[in-house]
């Protein structure tokens, strides 16, 4: 399978250097472009102030511009990924700036690169893939298959699921996906889904077995809800009432 | 708040004792404030009367406000209950739809993660029930606690 033939093109998935390479975005790539966009908000600030005052504010507004810039620029150029490299069977970590790259940090093999399909923890409905410690939001069950199916067998590492059988992970049987996946685009969402809905049925057995059913459309409320906020208020009148009669008996 | 056993079947999360002396401390001290401005209360115009009927509210949830978890194995029930001498809210939560007690580093705490949050995820609904809010060592200790307790899994997968 190629990254061309997912159904999707992700952003945290740098194409250059595919097949032989995977380059994802790890966290201190986002925390580097987030600290960029962060930063234009002083820059701007600072870049408006040199232009409107003069003399020792001009100065100083100029000399905040001449350090915010370069580190704004070389933050926005920052690029770190974890690479899956197919050529020398390891995979690392790798800072990446202005197409020049950094030394290698972390360096371990392939196989011992930890690749779950597991449910997002906001929303069960939608799926996501554990790559090296870190979890990726994929969307639906069939897009977190693809996508952890392309890794798997192009970097030769071990699929795990926790969706079927939740919490226990198994072992993801990557035959048996890949053909469910090359059929027609709804047959395969229905084959990936059984397993899910079996796990369903089986704790549905499991509660009628303990003569305790709860029925799965029972759905429990948040604890805070905009309503609560408003049972805060409840004492009040009764506060109110108190403090305007002490006040009118203090008058008399 | 910390797990306290009371029996086989039945749990609390209970209170730490620095933290009732501090709530029972800090609320003297504002009834104090509260009772010397009332006694000249004739003096003062109707907007700092709803003023200080305000601060009177926020008095009585600071006194009286708290929150009630009770783990029941008889039931196969986590109920929590939160008053403030009536009821706001009420959770009744059936131990055997848990699927899983889930700690996960919370989304507001930034870059470092350092606040965590124990989330009990359902098989019958797809959005987890928020549950406590920590440090990492006592979300742990507190996530494997109950999950021994109820008999349920403990996921400590972390980002």
């Amino acid at each position: 399978m190629q990254y061309s033939q997912l159904s999707k093109q992700y952003k945290f998935i740098n194409p250059i250097g595919l097949p032989g390479q995977l380059r994802i975005a790890t966290k201190r790539h986002y925390f580097c472009k987030v600290s960029c966009f962060l930063g234009l908000i002083p820059l701007c600030a600072s870049v408006l102030m040199a232009l409107t005052l003069d003399g020792n504010q001009q100065f100083f507004y100029q000399a905040v511009v001449a350090l915010l810039l370069p580190t704004v620029i070389l933050l926005g150029l920052c690029q770190h990924y974890l690479v899956l490299d197919c050529a020398t069977n390891q995979r690392f970590v790798q800072l990446q700036l202005l197409g020049y790259c950094c030394k290698k940090n972390n360096c371990e093999s392939l196989q011992s690169t930890e690749l779950i399909l597991l449910h997002n923890v906001n929303d069960r409905s939608q799926y996501c893939m554990r790559l090296n410690g870190t979890s990726y939001m994929i969307g639906t069950l069939v897009d977190a298959s693809e996508l952890v199916l392309f890794i798997s067998q192009n970097f030769n590492i071990t699929a795990r699921e926790q969706v079927t059988d939740f919490p226990t992970i198994h072992t993801l049987d990557t035959h048996a996906l890949a053909t469910s996946l090359a059929e027609s685009g709804s047959q395969s969402i229905s084959t990936i889904d059984i397993p899910d809905s079996n796990s369903l049925h089986e704790h549905k057995a499991n509660a009628k077995q303990k003569n305790t059913i709860d029925s799965p459309s029972m759905f429990i409320q948040p604890l805070w809800q905009v309503r609560i906020g408003f049972r805060l208020l409840y004492p009040l009148p009764f506060i109110l009432l108190f403090c305007f009669s002490m006040k009118f008996i203090g008058g008399l | 708040m910390f797990f306290k056993p009371l029996s086989s079947t039945m749990a609390v999360m209970a209170e730490t004792r620095l933290h009732v002396i501090a709530r029972v401390f800090f609320s003297c001290l504002f009834a104090c404030m509260l009772l010397i401005v009332i006694a000249g209360i004739a003096q003062h115009t109707y907007s700092e009367v709803f003023m200080y009927s305000t601060l009177a509210l926020l008095w009585w949830h600071f006194t009286f406000a708290k929150r009630q978890v009770t783990f029941d194995l008889q039931s196969q029930q986590i109920t929590i209950k939160i008053s403030s001498l009536y009821l706001l809210t009420q959770q009744v939560i059936p131990i055997r739809n848990i699927a899983a007690l889930q700690l996960r580093s919370r989304a507001s705490s930034g870059n470092g993660g350092r606040a965590y949050e124990l989330l009990i995820v359902m098989h019958t609904q797809t959005e987890p029930l928020k549950f406590e809010f920590g440090g990492l060592y006592q979300m742990q200790s507190l996530g494997k606690q109950i999950a021994d307790f109820c008999n349920i899994p403990f996921l400590n997968q972390l980002d």
